[in-house]
């Protein structure tokens, strides 16, 4: 019993220990119940207060976040979780999109999240956001799973937000298919678990007991959890859920899906490769043929690239476009993890806070169109370019950085993209990385129909005359804030670089 | 900031200061825009000047010919395994492009006095045009390929725009397949230049980097070969390797990392084709359609066609002159054994486009439209010159290059007078306009006469070197058979076919009209017309009868150029 006790204390000593490494989620856990708790007090008067109070929190939260920024990396709560770089840039990421979020909430002519409570729509938030740091640290198998489904749970209640038919059909095909493939992904790890009589897979035991297992099984179980972590990031084939999730979720939260969660089951994605796969990330023994990963990797990317480039060319509508559109981005980011080197890891680290900007700019801009236009529909856009030219312009801008073209940052983010994948070529000489290489470039081509198309009705057709309506002048403010760092960092790129290398 | 700075940031800082000003200060905006681009041209011929008396700075390029030299480092990042990736801002002069650069100074100023008219949204248009002014002067003097790229890149959204929303009935359908083409071109090129940053290394750097040179050390050529030495024994770690864009370096095969994909002493290939062969085709065809040589021109016509007057004038007297001198910088000074290997291949474009093209517009009833396909086809006489890798054939090709854009854009401005009257360009609905329009009809007389190559203007000279230096390549390096130079000659015959026959009909004879209602219109050149084509006519005249102007100040770096090239 002695012994017991000692131990116990021992452990409790280490837990209250990490609890100040633990320090923006134990603030965003206590923001989400002052938020619910100030909601009750206030009641009526909460839908001016409550937003204040989340951007606040949300601020702070990122300054202790920074402040991780260059810690050592290190392992909390008995190995649960893994607090080293790659997670403090994934959290800085999310903090920057639950911001960003909160601002458009606010600012968004078609939303309104006061309408039904908005204490309750920025606690969500809050707890999402808590999920989704948790999914950048965890390095133990039930973490893993606690952390999606904290976040998922809050993703479907946000998607019916706009309550009506639509979000709410939406919002259930979200609970029926994330039900589903965390489902799968659960069963894979429970026989992974069963494999190693382990849970944390960046422990020696974990490895160990890997490599007696016989490999058909191991690439069963990767494929049943990769299932669960691709439906996140919305790879082809489990991207069915996003367009119809995208078109009836308000389109603040869409902006927000597009992003941070997909941002999230990237990280845990490369986690996964770089513990379970031949590693090239940090050089050790590896358990699977390194080439059968990759090329069923390569398969995932090119499948991906064209679907989401294709769908999105027979859009009208522009938020199912940039649904489609973020599918494709998807393939492009997971191209950075197909790439297994120092320079794809780089990249894709490169690439989301970029995408964050210009798909944040993106989905902000349509929602203002389609509230001017009274539509969603693209050809309703026409003549509002000429008609409102510092929109159109930054809106061109924008479309041009998802492109991946100069002057915007959208361009590096492509250009090291590729040239990680060259580089992995030129090094192993597979022919299946020059596909991947060229079919990307070939995408790009496509991509450019679809990102004009809007700047070509706004622009090139003629509108109606009257129109009644204007766009706000904080709406310019916010679409000109998440522009100017694209356009920052094309001319000075090695600043993000340099912070994500140092 | 340097002279060749300020060339290209005085439209930009025009631009902002037109993007501040209100909308109603409509009048403003082409004085803005005017201003700059005089400033422009009164600083590229500051340049020239200076260049002609400045020495040439050794080491910084293969050719040893560079004069007033701007570089500063400007992205420089850490790739971890693969090395470090630096990114100059880097611009120079040598004589391969330093007439381009006069060139450029010229139209802009005229393509602004051509758009005083332009009604529709000023501020917007004079924006557009100042954005592709600073892009334009910007492509012909960077010399690091990432910094040309983005110029090249940012060349194409102004043009797009100004073609579809000023330009004419089928505008969208123009501006929306010149951007396609142009830009499938750019994405070869991009291919081609991730391939090489990631093959070359820079040996000034490198040597900084390994301590071999000390930051305020003067850059010898002793250090240079140190470097190129440790890296030929790979005695260099990848680590510390300092990739580069610099097209002076990238021309160096010292400079690439044996057995790296775009090494000479690579071994990769794709369908039997070595990987270097094939990544010479990608970047050729990306300047190609850009020139634009047959199969890739078929965007010229219509591009030319629904743009407005000045457009066309910028496009054909400068866009074209980019994918020339691309072909020219980053082709075939990277890749000089691709262009020996390739030689009869691109002649052979060449040939086909002055042929083609010049039956093309023999068959055109749109003036515009014929104008356009002469320009392709003068545009296969730089091919060909630049194919025959002879100093006579490549200083004929840069002859051409500066000749065809005074020509070119004296027809454009032409094509336009016409437009404006009567907004009828068909050649068959006019006769005998020279009773009614005298001076045009001079002008139009001139502009064709040089155009089709008349002894004692400037289109005779450059055509005549081009055809001296394809018929001469065959004894001087046996790259072109003779035949091609001979054929090539039947393109003059044809274009002076479809020039005489286009006089006769449109000026020549008694006075017809089809419509009655053009009669008022149709006055003679006012005074605003007259300031944009005397000087061209002036020009292309001088240049006609006194070429030492500009082979003294570009043959030694032709020179270098060609040995160069045959020394691979």
């Amino acid at each position: 019993l002695n012994i017991n006790s000692e131990i116990l204390s021992d452990k409790l000593r280490t837990l209250l220990n990490n609890v100040s490494d633990f320090a923006p989620e134990s603030f965003l856990a206590s923001l989400f119940l002052v938020i619910i708790i100030l909601d009750l007090i206030l009641r009526s008067r909460s839908a001016k207060i409550i937003p204040w109070l989340a951007l606040s929190g949300f601020l702070i939260a990122l300054f202790l976040v920074l402040r991780q920024l260059h810690g050592p990396a290190q392992f909390l709560f008995m190995n649960m979780i893994l607090l080293d770089k790659i997670a403090v840039i994934f959290k800085i990421l999310f903090l920057s999109a639950a911001i960003l979020t909160v601002l458009f909430s606010e600012l968004s002519p078609s939303f309104n999240p006061g309408r039904k409570g908005a204490g309750e729509y920025y606690a969500i938030l809050a707890a999402i956001v808590l999920g989704l740091n948790l999914m950048a640290m965890a390095s133990n198998l039930l973490m893993v799973y606690l952390a999606i489904e904290f976040v998922s749970i809050g993703s479907y209640i946000l998607t019916t937000y706009n309550f009506n038919k639509k979000s709410a059909e939406a919002g259930m095909k979200y609970i029926l298919f994330g039900a589903f493939s965390s489902g799968i992904m659960l069963y894979g790890m429970s026989l992974l678990y069963g494999f190693t009589g382990s849970l944390g897979f960046d422990s020696g035991v974990f490895k160990t007991a890997l490599s007696f297992v016989d490999p058909i099984a191991l690439y069963f179980c990767l494929f049943l959890i990769s299932a669960g972590i691709l439906f996140k990031i919305s790879v082809v084939p489990f991207h069915i859920w996003a367009p119809d999730i995208y078109e009836g979720a308000p389109t603040p939260v869409v902006a927000f899906f597009s992003i941070a969660p997909k941002a999230a089951g990237f990280a845990l994605l490369l986690k996964f490769v770089s513990s379970l796969a031949p590693l090239d990330y940090f050089g050790q023994y590896s358990f699977f043929d390194s080439g059968y990963l990759q090329n069923c990797l390569a398969v995932l990317v090119l499948v991906t690239l064209t679907v989401g480039n294709f769908s999105a060319l027979l859009q009208n509508n522009a938020k199912r476009m940039l649904a489609y559109s973020s599918i494709a981005h998807a393939g492009f980011i997971l191209t950075g993890v197909l790439a297994f080197s120092k320079s794809g890891l780089t990249s894709i680290l490169f690439y989301l806070p970029v995408y964050l900007f210009m798909n944040f700019g993106a989905f902000i801009l349509v929602d203002v169109l389609s509230d001017l236009a009274d539509s969603e529909d693209v050809r309703n856009f026409k003549g509002l370019g000429i008609k409102f030219p510092f929109i159109g312009v930054i809106f061109v801008l924008i479309m041009i950085a998802l492109t991946g073209l100069p002057p915007t940052a959208g361009f590096f983010a492509k250009f090291f993209v590729f040239s990680a994948i060259w580089g992995t070529y030129q090094a192993t000489g597979k022919q299946i990385f020059m596909i991947v290489f060229l079919f990307g470039l070939l995408n790009n081509v496509i991509s450019l129909f679809y990102y004009l198309k809007i700047p070509y009705y706004m622009f090139f057709k003629k509108g109606e005359k009257n129109m009644i309506k204007y766009p706000s002048k904080w709406v310019n403010i916010l679409v000109s804030l998440v522009t100017i760092p694209l356009l920052v960092l094309f001319f000075k790129p090695d600043w993000l670089i340099n912070l994500i290398n140092r | 900031m340097g002279m060749l700075s300020a060339v290209i940031f005085i439209p930009f800082i025009a631009l902002f200061v037109i993007l501040c000003l209100p909308q109603t200060k409509s009048s403003s905006f082409r004085l803005i825009a005017l201003a700059a681009t005089l400033l422009q041209l009164i600083i590229s011929i500051l340049i020239f000047i200076k260049f002609k008396s400045a020495p040439p700075l050794i080491g910084q390029d293969i050719s040893g010919n560079l004069r007033l030299i701007e570089k500063f480092d400007w992205i420089s990042l850490d790739l971890g395994n693969l090395g470090k990736l630096s990114i100059d801002y880097f611009l120079g002069v040598d004589g391969l492009n330093i007439f381009m650069v006069l060139l450029t100074g010229l139209v802009l100023v005229i393509g602004v006095v051509s758009s005083w008219n332009i009604e529709k949204n000023r501020k917007g248009y004079f924006s557009l045009y100042l954005l592709l002014s600073g892009t334009i002067m910007g492509c012909f003097i960077a010399l690091d390929f990432f910094l040309f790229f983005l110029f090249f890149e940012l060349m194409l959204l102004p043009m797009y725009f100004l073609i579809g929303l000023w330009g004419g009935p089928r505008r969208e359908y123009a501006s929306i397949k010149f951007f396609l083409f142009t830009l499938f071109g750019s994405l070869l090129i991009l291919t081609v230049m991730i391939g090489l940053y990631i093959s070359a290394i820079d040996p000034i750097e490198t040597a900084k980097n390994l301590g071999l040179l000390n930051a305020g050390d003067a850059i010898d050529g002793n250090v240079i070969s140190k470097v190129q030495d440790l890296l030929k024994y790979g005695k260099i770690n990848g680590k510390d390797m300092v990739h580069t864009f610099n097209i002076m370096q990238l021309a160096d095969s010292g400079n690439y990392i044996p057995g790296s994909l775009l090494s000479d002493s690579s071994s990769a290939a794709l369908w039997g084709t070595s990987i270097r062969y094939i990544a010479f085709l990608a970047v050729f065809i990306g300047f190609a359609i850009k020139l634009p040589s047959f199969p890739f021109h078929t965007w010229l016509p219509d591009a030319h066609v629904e743009a407005p007057t000045p457009i066309s004038v910028v496009l054909a007297a400068l866009l074209l002159k980019v994918g020339a001198y691309g072909i020219i910088r980053i082709v075939y000074f990277i890749f000089p054994d691709g262009a020996i290997h390739y030689a009869w291949w691109v002649a052979f474009l060449g040939v086909i486009s002055i042929i083609y093209a010049a039956f093309n517009a023999l068959a055109m009833s749109d003036i515009k439209k014929l104008i356009a396909y002469s320009s392709v086809s003068h545009m296969g006489f730089v091919l060909l010159g630049i194919a025959s890798v002879t100093a006579e054939g490549i200083n004929g090709a840069i002859y051409q290059m500066f000749s065809h854009g005074l020509l070119s854009s004296m027809l454009f401005l032409i094509a336009g007078v016409l437009y404006d009257r009567t907004h009828d360009r068909t050649i068959e609905n006019y006769r005998g306009l020279a009773s009614k329009m005298p001076n045009y009809t001079i002008v139009v007389t001139v502009a064709f006469f040089a155009s089709l190559g008349l002894p004692g203007f400037s289109g005779f000279i450059a055509e005549l070197f081009v055809l001296l230096g394809a018929f001469h390549s065959e004894t001087a390096n046996g790259l072109l058979p003779r035949w091609m130079a001979m054929v090539a000659v039947l393109g003059l015959l044809i274009g002076a076919a479809y020039y005489l026959w286009t006089l006769q009909k449109m000026f020549f004879g008694k006075f017809w009209i089809r419509v009655s209602d053009y009669n008022k219109n149709l006055k003679d050149l006012n005074r605003q017309e007259l300031i944009m084509l005397v000087p061209l006519i002036v020009l292309t005249i001088v240049f006609g009868i006194f070429p030492g102007l500009l082979f003294d100040t570009i043959s030694p770096a032709v020179n270098n150029f060609v040995e160069f090239i045959l020394k691979n």
